[in-house]
C-alpha cells in the first residue's frame, strides 16, 4: 500500500520518506551499526567536503561554509543523530537448540512475548518463547515474565544445530516491516533514530555561511556513548540533536504526562535527565517554526535522555538545542509516527540552517 | 557581607536559567578582577592575575568555584482549569515543599497546592503537586506563564544576630564568599580563577566545561554543607556558627591530601576552627573538576547550612566570614 497525502507529496519529502523505509530495513543494534553505517555514508559521500569514520565507528562529516560570516573563525555548527537501535544480543544456548539473549538499550520484557526477530548476519528468523499462559502457576501469571525466562525459538533441534548459524555475540533485531497506515501514519521499528539520520543527510545536501557537521554517532543506546567521542573532534559552537521521542497520548494516561502529542509537529525539549538545553537556542528554534508556519510543541516531561547532554559539555562546551519527532511506543517493534510530523521536522531544521546562515546577529550567541 | 549575601540570594538562577544571578555576581566582581568570561554553559569565570609572581618560576593556577545554580520548578504542563504542572529541579522532597511560594523569572508569584483527595504523607507524590498561580483557566494562565518557565522559592529574608534566614543560600552564600574573597585579595601569588557554574543541582553540568577552559592547577569548591544541628543530633554532626567545613570525601570525590592542609593549615594561622565532614549521599561538581584535563588536585570548603533542601535556609554569618578569611589567606 503505498501513502497519499496532499501537504507531504513534494518530491524532496518523498526521497526522505523512501530513506527512511530502506534505513527502517537495515539492522543496526547499538555495537553492530555497519548496515546503517555503510549505507549513511555511501548516500551523504557525493555531498559533502569530507566524509571519515572514527576509530569507534562515528560517521563525521563536514562541509566547508560559503564565504564565513567571521573571517577569521567560521561558526560551527553541528547535526547529531544516532544510527544505532535497541535490540538484543545472543548470549547462550541451552541443550535443546534455544537462544539465550540480552536486551541491548532500554526495551521493557513485557512487549518480547509473541514477537519476531531476525538473527546475526545472515537474518536467521527467530520468535520469542516462554511458559505457556495455561502451564503457569497462579502465581506465575501475576508477574511479569523475565527476560532469563525468555528464550528465542530459531527452530534448532538441538545445540550443534544452533551453534551451527548463531555464533554467541550475534545480534538479534525486532523484524518488524515498514507500514503506511491511517492518514498519514507509519508504523516501523527504529523510528528512533532513523528519522534523525534521514533528516541530517538531507540537511547535508545543502552549504551555509557556517561550517556544518553532521555527526551520526553509535551506541547511544546503551550510555549515549559514540557523541563524546564525536563532540570532542568537532567542539561546535552550536548543536543540534536530531532524535525520535517518546510520546504517551493514548488512553489511560493523563494529559499533563502525554510528554508528547502526535501530530502537532516536532518537539522540542527543554530538560531531561541529560540535559538542560540552551533556553536562548531553543526559543530560536521554536521561533523560527512559528515564523515559518511550522507546527511545533515543546516535549512536557523532563524524563528521558539524549545525546544532548554529553555533546553540551565536551571541551568548552556548546550551545545545544534538541528537536525530535513524536514516537508512540517508542523501543518496541511497533513505533508509530505522523507523516505530517516527519515533514515538518525536517522542514524546521532547514529553516533553523538557513536563519542560521542569514542572519548577521544571533539571537541566542 | 551581609549585603552581597542578600542581593546574591535574591536574585533568579533556577539550574538552566542562571542569567541574573549572573549578571549580578559580574557586577559585584567587575571592579576587582582582571578579566570575566561567560561560557556557552553559562559559567562566569574570573580572573585576578597575581602581580607578584617571579619571571622563573612557572605561574600557578588556583580555581575557586563555586556553583550559582539554585533548586526550583520547571512548568511541563498548564491544565484545563489553569494550575501548572511541575518537574522539580534539584532534591527536595514533596513535604518540604507543600504551601512553598513560588516566584517565576518575569515576576509571576504562585503556591504549590496538592490534588486534594488523601493528603498524607504518605501517599503525596511530586506528580500531584501543582503551581496555582491564580488564574482561572488555562488561557488565562497562558497569558503569564509558558511551559518551560521556570520557578523558584520566594521567600523573604530575616535574621536574628548572626543567623540569617534567605532562600537559595546553596549555594549563595558560597558565591558571596567567592565575591568577598575577590573584593578582598591583594596579593595572590598564583592567577586565582573565581569561577560560578552553572547547573551543578541537576548533574553538576556547568563544572565540567569550566574546569575545561581554566585548566587549573588546584581547585577548591566552595559550596554549601548541609547541616544537621537540629533537634538531638550525633556529636559530629555539622553546626552553623561552628565554622567552616573542610570535606573529606563525598560520593564523586576523595579529596586531595594536600589542597586540604594547604586549607588546614590556613585556617590554623587564623586560629579558625573547622568542622569535618565525609558525606556518603552528595555528588559535587568537585568530583567533574577533579577529572577533567589531565586531573586536578581538589579540595572542599563548606559553609554549614541549615535546610539545605528546603525554600528557606540558614547560616550564621560569621562561617561565611571565615571562610573569606581563610580562602585569602591560602592565596596570598
Amino acid at each position: 500500500m503505498t501513502y497519499k497525502s496532499r501537504e507531504c507529496n513534494n518530491i524532496h519529502f518523498q526521497e526522505s520518506v523512501r530513506l527512511l523505509e530502506e534505513l527502517c530495513r537495515l539492522n543496526g543494534v547499538s555495537g553492530n551499526e555497519d548496515e546503517v553505517r555503510n549505507f549513511i555514508y555511501d548516500f551523504i559521500k557525493p555531498y559533502v567536503d569530507d566524509v571519515k569514520i572514527d576509530k569507534i565507528g562515528n560517521i563525521i562529516a563536514f562541509k566547508k561554509s560559503l564565504e564565513p560570516q567571521q573571517p577569521n573563525k567560521p561558526l560551527k555548527v553541528l547535526l547529531s543523530a544516532h544510527m544505532d537501535e535497541v535490540g538484543f544480543i545472543i548470549s547462550g544456548f541451552t541443550q535443546n537448540g534455544w537462544l539465550k539473549f540480552k536486551a541491548v538499550g532500554g526495551i521493557d520484557e513485557r512487549i518480547l512475548p509473541s514477537k519476531k526477530v531476525t538473527i546475526g548476519p545472515q537474518k536467521i528468523n527467530g520468535v520469542f518463547a516462554s511458559k505457556p499462559f495455561h502451564l503457569k502457576t497462579k502465581e506465575e501469571r501475576n508477574r511479569i515474565v523475565k527476560v532469563k525466562d525468555i528464550y528465542i525459538d530459531a527452530g534448532f533441534k538441538s545445540i550443534d544445530e544452533a551453534q551451527k548459524l548463531v555464533c554467541l555475540g550475534d545480534y538479534a533485531c525486532f523484524d518488524s516491516d515498514f507500514v503506511f497506515f491511517g492518514q498519514s501514519r507509519v508504523k516501523a521499528r527504529a523510528l528512533d533514530d532513523r528519522v534523525g539520520c534521514v533528516c541530517t543527510m538531507q540537511a547535508l545536501k545543502n552549504r551555509y555561511t557556517f561550517d556544518l557537521y553532521g555527526c551520526f554517532t553509535i551506541q547511544e543506546e546503551v550510555g549515549l556513548r559514540g557523541s563524546q567521542t564525536a563532540a570532542y573532534q568537532v567542539a561546535p559552537d552550536v548543536a543540534l540533536v536530531l532524535e525520535g521521542t517518546t510520546c504517551s497520548d493514548v488512553p489511560g494516561v493523563d494529559e499533563a504526562d502525554f510528554s508528547t502529542i502526535i501530530g502537532k509537529g516536532p518537539a522540542l525539549t527543554i530538560m531531561d535527565k541529560t540535559c538542560y538545553c540552551d533556553r536562548k537556542f531553543t526559543e530560536y528554534v521554536y521561533d523560527t517554526a512559528i515564523k515559518n508556519n511550522i507546527p511545533v510543541q515543546y516535549k512536557q516531561t523532563a524524563t528521558g535522555g539524549n545525546d544532548a547532554g554529553k555533546i553540551q559539555g565536551q571541551k568548552y562546551g556548546c550551545r545545544v538545542a534538541s528537536i525530535s519527532v513524536p514516537c508512540r511506543y517508542i523501543h518496541s517493534p511497533v513505533s508509530v509516527m505522523d507523516l505530517h510530523d516527519f515533514n515538518s521536522y525536517i522542514l524546521l531544521v532547514e529553516k533553523v540552517l538557513e536563519r542560521i546562515s542569514v542572519e548577521k546577529e544571533m539571537s541566542f550567541l | 557581607m551581609k549585603q552581597t549575601l542578600l542581593k546574591l540570594c535574591e536574585a533568579f538562577g533556577v539550574s538552566g536559567n542562571e542569567e541574573e544571578a549572573g549578571k549580578v555576581i559580574i557586577d559585584e566582581i567587575n571592579d576587582f578582577v582582571d578579566e570575566i568570561y561567560k561560557d556557552p554553559l553559562g559559567n562566569i569565570i574570573a580572573v585576578k592575575k597575581s602581580k607578584i609572581y617571579r619571571a622563573d618560576v612557572k605561574k600557578q593556577k588556583i580555581m575557586l568555584f563555586s556553583h550559582m545554580d539554585e533548586q526550583g520548578l520547571l512548568a511541563t504542563y498548564i491544565d484545563d482549569k489553569g494550575f501548572v504542572k511541575f518537574s522539580p529541579i534539584g532534591n527536595f522532597s514533596e513535604t518540604s515543599v507543600l504551601g512553598a511560594r513560588v516566584r517565576f523569572q518575569n515576576g509571576v508569584y504562585g503556591m504549590i497546592g496538592c490534588e486534594s483527595s488523601n493528603n498524607s504523607s504518605g501517599n503525596m507524590k511530586m506528580s500531584r503537586l501543582f503551581i496555582d498561580i491564580g488564574a482561572g483557566c488555562r488561557e488565562q494562565a497562558m497569558q503569564v506563564i509558558r511551559v518551560g518557565d521556570a520557578a523558584c522559592f520566594d521567600n523573604a529574608m530575616f535574621e536574628m544576630g548572626d543567623n540569617i534566614f534567605a532562600k537559595a543560600l546553596d549555594n549563595r552564600a558560597g558565591c558571596a564568599v567567592l565575591v568577598e574573597a575577590a573584593r578582598n585579595i591583594k596579593e595572590n601569588k598564583a592567577d586565582v580563577y573565581f569561577v560560578f557554574t552553572s547547573q551543578e543541582k541537576i548533574g553538576q553540568r556547568g563544572a565540567k566545561t569550566a574546569a575545561y577552559y581554566v585548566n587549573p592547577d588546584i581547585a577548591i569548591m566552595i559550596d554549601a554543607a548541609s547541616s544537621n544541628d537540629v533537634g538531638s543530633s550525633q556529636s559530629n554532626a555539622i553546626r552553623c556558627g561552628k565554622g567552616p567545613v573542610v570535606r573529606i570525601k563525598d560520593k564523586s570525590c576523595i579529596y586531595h591530601r594536600d589542597v586540604r592542609k594547604m586549607i588546614e593549615e590556613a585556617a590554623n594561622e587564623l586560629n579558625i576552627t573547622v568542622q569535618y565532614e565525609t558525606n556518603e549521599n552528595e555528588a559535587a561538581d568537585a568530583g567533574i573538576v577533579c577529572r577533567q584535563t589531565g586531573g586536578v588536585p581538589s579540595g572542599a570548603l563548606l559553609l554549614p547550612v541549615r535546610y539545605c533542601n528546603q525554600p528557606i535556609g540558614m547560616v550564621n554569618i560569621k562561617d561565611l566570614q571565615d571562610a573569606v578569611k581563610i580562602i585569602i589567606k591560602l592565596v596570598s
